[in-house]
């Protein structure tokens, strides 16, 4: 009798799979999705063609290995006792440092210069920039730079050994020199960051984000909002108050999607609690208007403008997300950036700030400014 | 295109042909018994090679009890795991030396690439011969053993009775013995039936010369074994004659593995270039290596074969030990399902753009 109903129990485990699949809401096994960005196969059509050459059974395999029930908790599993076991990480371009500090490798090589487009490169961007400044401020719209920290920058001490080598010339040293040089105003948040990093109160970076952590985001929008109602006294920017700080040993937003993309099965602890500054922005003012202000962003925008600054502080403003994806607050959905709109869409605004890390300054703008310069320049020839 | 598992269902039709032509059974009554022989999904497309007389009787009289079952499942699960945890495992590893760059290759890389290919060789056809045996099990069958700890043997000879059994059986009895068997008349004759086998079960394995060159080189080293290598090996005894044999099946499977002759002799000149360098190793392999290791020749201690037996050779558990099982083979299942599902998740945290 025990040992028939071990044989049924062992058929039933075998179905779960399938139940799962088909009855994927039901709160019992309801399972939190994986993070990060992948590929979901769909289900081949049969015809007798690919089910001849073999791609229909190769790809019906994929499917049902990739599709199958219960598989979050299954790829958690695998990728705990990777990692667990032999501190091997199944997220693309992850990698664990000293500390118990995650990375990406970008922003590694972005640190030794791995990724370094040359000074010819850089100084044509930073000339095409210079000109659409002065083209943008004619139409009093002003246009600024914040070079956005890289975790590697700020703490190399904690990148792995294999990953260390001899440092190059850097895109980062060859923009501040060449915006330097041609008087061009930006935010060097990185400097900033390293001069902060022994006196900050709290941490700037998590051990388990890839971006600046929520603290250090906080500072740097308060620091960016003086910059610009110093840079633009004509419109008014509300200002960032803070109303308490939360020391929380239990990391929240996105001070750990690095850990987060990893899909283990056991959260982490944090060697430190970090500091989460409860905030709000000050009241608007009657006698000056906001200005609608585009932000050109890679993902360390992500954070500002969830917490509300395009939305309660920029009026509103757009937010083009690796200049691909066009991001507003009153808008429900991400619509394509086009080309042919562009200009209009620019022209819309009463400022634009450019906000890129290290990592992605061999492509600083990712294609913006020199659209904007061929939109100014060429077109009109 | 390729027809899966060709080989297989071709000999194990064959058995059924020469079986009752040599009245060793009679026919089956119905062409449905008949299907079910020939079509067994368990074993259709891979080992064991399942001859007509082992499974004659059982096409239609099975005695399908609770405790076949549940041997069964648990042999499965057993096989599934030898599979997925550790042969893909040792096959990531032999793959990057492998399929890498040959001419480049270094001593290090190139010993550490054959052991793991022997690992994965072993534990993929093992394991699968495994979960079709307790597949078999579950639905009342009861086919043959197909390897039995084959990386302990002393000489070649035993590595043929412990290495897939049931093709060695099937070459004994369909063409060694009408060559002649051991019953010809000259050494000279029985050494080339003997080398002709193994040439054929060479080409068996695939339609490439590698193989061939395979089966010959197996076929030398079984007519050494006659003239001299048993004794010599014995009186090296038991630890020096494993380690031998293994080597000599070590060097073997290069041969398998590489289809070009001229990748084969950049393998060897490799191994043989006596250099330590830096091992390009798989994070996981070490580990499973170890484990492979550890299974592929705990069976030559006294303590191994009682847990072989434990394994493989009981033929009813009491009910603790069939809870034991049972959760070991969940947690064996569970595990290896994670692993085909998840192997090739390696997402982006953020899209790049």
């Amino acid at each position: 009798m025990i040992k028939s109903a071990i044989f049924i129990l062992f058929i039933l485990l075998l179905f779960l799979p399938t139940l799962q699949k088909k009855f994927p809401n039901w709160k019992k096994w309801k399972t939190e999705p994986l993070v990060g960005i992948y590929h979901q196969p769909l289900s081949p059509i049969f015809n007798w063609k690919t089910w001849l050459n073999g791609s229909y059974q190769t790809e019906k395999e994929k499917y049902i290995e990739e599709t199958i029930g219960l598989r979050e908790p299954l790829v958690r599993i695998y990728n705990e006792y990777y990692f667990r076991f032999f501190t091997k990480i199944n997220a693309r371009d992850v990698i664990l440092g000293k500390n118990d500090y995650l990375f990406e490798k970008n922003y590694i090589r972005a640190y030794y210069g791995d990724d370094f487009i040359g000074e010819d490169s850089i100084n044509t961007i930073v000339r095409k920039y210079k000109a659409i400044e002065d083209t943008l401020l004619k139409m009093d719209i002003p246009i600024f730079v914040l070079l956005a920290p890289g975790k590697a920058t700020y703490m190399p001490e904690n990148i792995p050994d294999s990953y260390r080598h001899e440092r190059k010339q850097t895109n980062y040293e060859t923009y501040v020199k060449a915006f330097q040089e041609s008087h061009i105003k930006f935010l060097d948040v990185q400097q900033w960051f390293l001069e902060m990093r022994s006196t900050s109160k709290y941490s700037l970076y998590s051990q388990r984000g890839i971006h600046w952590s929520y603290y250090g985001e906080i500072l740097v929008t308060d620091s960016l909002l003086r910059f610009l109602q110093a840079e633009i006294p004509t419109y008014n920017i509300r200002k960032l108050e803070i109303d308490t700080l939360i020391l929380d040993g239990q990391v929240r937003e996105r001070d750990n999607d690095l850990e987060m993309g990893m899909n283990l099965l056991v959260r982490r602890k944090n060697i430190e609690p970090l500091a989460y500054p409860q905030f709000h922005f000050s009241d608007e003012q009657q006698t000056k208007p906001s200005p609608r202000i585009l932000v050109v962003a890679d993902s360390y925008y992500w954070g500002m403008y969830n917490f509300g600054l395009s939305r309660d502080v920029f009026n509103d403003g757009e937010f083009w997300y690796y200049n691909e994806q066009i991001y507003q607050a009153s808008v429900p959905d991400f619509l394509p950036l086009k080309e042919e709109n562009a200009k209009d869409r620019v022209e819309k605004h009463q400022g634009i700030l450019i906000v890129y890390t290290d990592a992605n300054l061999y492509r600083l703008g990712f294609g913006f400014i020199e659209q904007m310069y061929d939109i100014y320049f060429m077109n009109q020839k | 295109m390729h027809y899966i598992g060709i080989s297989f269902f071709i000999f194990q039709a064959l058995t059924y042909s020469i079986d009752v032509y040599r009245k060793i059974h009679a026919p089956v009554k119905s062409v449905f018994d008949y299907l079910v022989f020939v079509t067994s999904f368990p074993q259709m497309v891979a080992e064991p090679i399942v001859r007509f007389t082992a499974v004659a009787d059982q096409l239609t009289q099975r005695e399908e009890t609770i405790d076949e079952k549940l041997l069964g499942v648990y042999r499965f699960c057993i096989g599934l795991a030898k599979k997925v945890l550790i042969a893909n495992v040792m096959a990531a590893q032999a793959d990057a030396i492998f399929d890498g760059d040959l001419p480049n290759l270094n001593a290090t890389n190139a010993w550490l690439g054959m052991l793991a290919y022997t690992f994965q060789i072993y534990f993929d056809f093992s394991g699968y011969s495994d979960m079709a045996i307790g597949l078999a099990q579950i639905i009342g069958f009861r086919f043959p053993e197909n390897f039995n700890a084959p990386y302990i043997s002393k000489n070649i000879s035993e590595f043929w009775r412990r290495w897939h059994i049931t093709l060695g059986d099937f070459m004994r009895d369909y063409l060694y013995i009408p060559l002649g068997g051991n019953r010809v008349k000259s050494k000279s004759r029985l050494y080339f039936n003997l080398w002709i086998v193994f040439l054929l079960s060479g080409l068996w394995h695939g339609a490439s010369w590698n193989f061939v060159i395979w089966g010959a080189y197996h076929g030398l080293f079984l007519i050494l074994d006659r003239i001299f290598l048993v004794k010599l090996l014995n009186r090296l005894g038991t630890f020096f004659s494993i380690l031998i044999t293994f080597l000599i099946v070590m060097f073997g499977w290069v041969v398998f593995r590489l289809e070009k002759w001229h990748d084969i002799l950049l393998y060897f000149r490799a191994l043989f270039r006596f250099q330590t360098e830096k091992m390009e190793l798989q994070p996981d392999f070490i580990f499973i290596a170890c484990l492979a290791s550890f299974f592929a020749f705990f069976t030559a201690f006294p303590t191994g074969k009682k847990v072989q037996h434990f394994f493989y050779e009981k033929t009813t558990y009491s009910i603790p030990q069939n809870i034991a099982l049972f959760l070991l083979s969940v947690i064996l299942l569970i595990f290896s399902i994670s692993f085909i599902t998840s192997s090739g998740f390696n997402p982006f945290i953020y899209f790049r753009f």
